[in-house]
């Protein structure tokens, strides 16, 4: 059974009872389906800007090139459950008033992002840095949030095993219902595919935290349903695997200057977008337990759609 | 000689075989100690029982105890695991039993340390002792992934009238490049949060002591953890 699939439409159902009057819209007619499917599309115009008003009738949803019947679909804000993924690791092991600048940043950048949260929303803050560390708090209170930003974060200069860190953010919050969003922050490559990652290390660093590769990270990231949005800060720049894995979820990657108002409004941007989605739900065929592939069509022109690009079919 | 120096150090103490030196027995108020140990820091590949630094720390605290006092041990990783309470007639047995007894998984080591829960733990060990109660850590002042607040941890040692005292421990050769505690604490005037901070915060607050750390750390923290241990019987 896909307990995840039904407590997203029922999430959707009680979203959309608590928040049609605020909105003005009808209440969407969902249909509880043990087999629902989740899908969250970002819509932007030619220039960019988010487009927040179409209906059910404006998308075209095809399971490997096969219209399926949209049952579920709301335009509502939908809490999202996120884990806060922060590399802390800086190449060098020297500090600098740069370097201490740049964690500053990356701490405020996160704050802020904090505070652009819905009510409903709820974080768990994972950090990167002598291996990785994540809150036993999955919390929406933001006050704690802070309090964690401020107290535990911590400048490290070591080798970032990043698939395992998302490995281990997505088990952390896999049982939550819903949106379920890892947001990366990266300062650097995957340190386990680095020759340096052997000479520094013993193998038992390596063993427990290069296990876990970036095929690994897909798979968890399409039966789990998972968005992964990912903004890499460094010179060596974003991983392009995380880059693919960001798209087929239908999250976004940014690759920024280190620079405050990019990092901040980075955040804001990644928060904007997940206010501003489109929830759509549809019942696949037969549970093959292939990975099938999504196409997200919109039938306004001059429209276009970012939602997940797969999904596993099947049981978990 | 060395004994005897020692021994001024401490006060009224006693001199054991090979030099060890144990406080007297008419101590007019026991210590009931919880030292917490950060089994986060580097080395890495030890487990306990080839962990020389913790064996250096064990004998000191041995060699500490006096006759009514009560120690109990905890070594906070991801989690905190917790010794017996051993006393005074446990000294000659307390390392070996230790290192026999207690397993930190190497997987929950390879993080930052929950201090802070780890020292919330460690308050409510001795919280409902007879006598002065105190906390000592061993660690290296990092700490992530706690569920409490340091100003909850302050507030609930107040409360429990339990003193915390740290001793601070970064390790050498750290990767870091820091030889001088010069050099740590440029390395740390950079950033907005600095372990020693932290660990000064807490300490002070709570009526502890802190030992900042120093560049040679095998004779050099013996004599700082003995400090506050000496600290806790005055």
């Amino acid at each position: 059974m896909r307990t995840g699939a039904v407590i997203f439409a029922s999430a959707i159902a009680a979203v959309v009872a608590n928040q049609s009057a605020l909105s003005g819209q009808q209440p969407a007619q969902f249909k509880t389906s043990i087999q629902t499917v989740a899908i969250y599309a970002t819509v932007r115009d030619r220039d960019g800007h988010l487009v927040t008003n179409l209906t059910k009738d404006d998308f075209e949803i095809l399971d490997n090139g096969r219209p399926v019947e949209i049952v579920t679909f709301s335009n509502a804000m939908v809490p999202s459950t996120i884990a806060l993924l922060l590399d802390m690791n800086w190449s060098t092991g020297m500090a600098t008033n740069h370097v201490g600048q740049e964690f500053t940043l990356i701490r405020d950048s996160a704050a802020q992002f904090v505070r652009t949260l819905l009510p409903e929303d709820r974080v768990r803050i994972v950090t990167i840095g002598h291996g990785v560390t994540p809150s036993p708090l999955l919390t929406s209170d933001q006050s704690v949030l802070r309090r964690i930003l401020a107290e535990e974060l911590w400048p490290g200069a070591d080798l970032t095993p990043l698939w395992a860190a998302i490995h281990l953010s997505m088990d952390s919050i896999a049982p939550e219902s819903g949106r379920k969003v890892i947001l990366v922050l990266s300062q650097s490559p995957d340190g386990c595919s680095s020759e340096k990652y052997g000479e520094q290390t013993m193998d038992f660093y390596r063993s427990r935290w290069c296990q876990v590769g970036h095929g690994d990270v897909t798979k968890q990231a399409r039966s789990g349903d998972f968005m992964v949005y990912a903004i890499g800060t460094q010179s060596t720049g974003l991983q392009s695997a995380l880059a693919d894995v960001a798209d087929d979820t239908g999250g976004g990657h940014f690759h920024i200057s280190r620079n405050d108002a990019d990092l901040k409004s980075t955040f804001g941007e990644v928060a904007n977008e997940l206010h501003h989605q489109y929830a759509i739900g549809f019942e696949p065929g037969v549970p093959d337990r292939k990975v099938h592939k999504l196409t997200t069509h919109l039938r306004p022109n001059g429209l276009t759609a970012h939602a997940r690009q797969s999904y596993m079919a099947g049981p978990r | 000689m060395i004994c005897a120096l020692i021994a001024i150090g401490i006060g009224a103490g006693l001199c054991l075989p090979g030099g060890a030196v144990t406080r007297a027995s008419r101590q007019p108020s026991p210590v009931s100690l919880a030292l917490l140990y950060d089994s986060t820091m580097p080395p890495m590949a030890a487990d306990v029982r080839s962990d020389l630094r913790l064996k250096l720390i064990l004998n000191v605290v041995a060699q500490s105890l006096a006759s009514q006092d009560t120690v109990r041990v905890g070594f906070v990783a991801g989690n905190v695991s917790w010794t017996r309470t051993f006393g005074g007639e446990d000294r000659s047995t307390l390392y070996s039993e230790v290192v026999s007894n207690i397993s930190v998984p190497t997987a929950d080591r390879l993080r930052n340390p929950a201090l802070c829960d780890g020292l919330y733990e460690a308050v409510d060990v001795v919280a409902h002792d007879q006598g002065r109660r105190a906390v000592v850590a061993i660690t290296d002042g990092r700490s992530a992934g706690n569920i409490h607040s340091f100003d909850e941890l302050v507030a609930h040692a107040r409360e429990a009238h339990v003193s915390l005292s740290a001793v601070h421990a970064p390790w050498p050769g750290n990767g870091r490049g820091w030889t001088s505690p010069e050099e740590y604490l440029t390395y740390w005037s950079h950033f907005p949060v600095s372990p020693h901070a932290l660990l000064t915060r807490i300490t002070s607050a709570t009526g502890g002591s802190y030992l900042p750390p120093q560049p040679r750390e095998s004779g050099d923290l013996k004599q700082r953890l003995r400090r506050a241990l000496d600290a806790l019987h005055q």
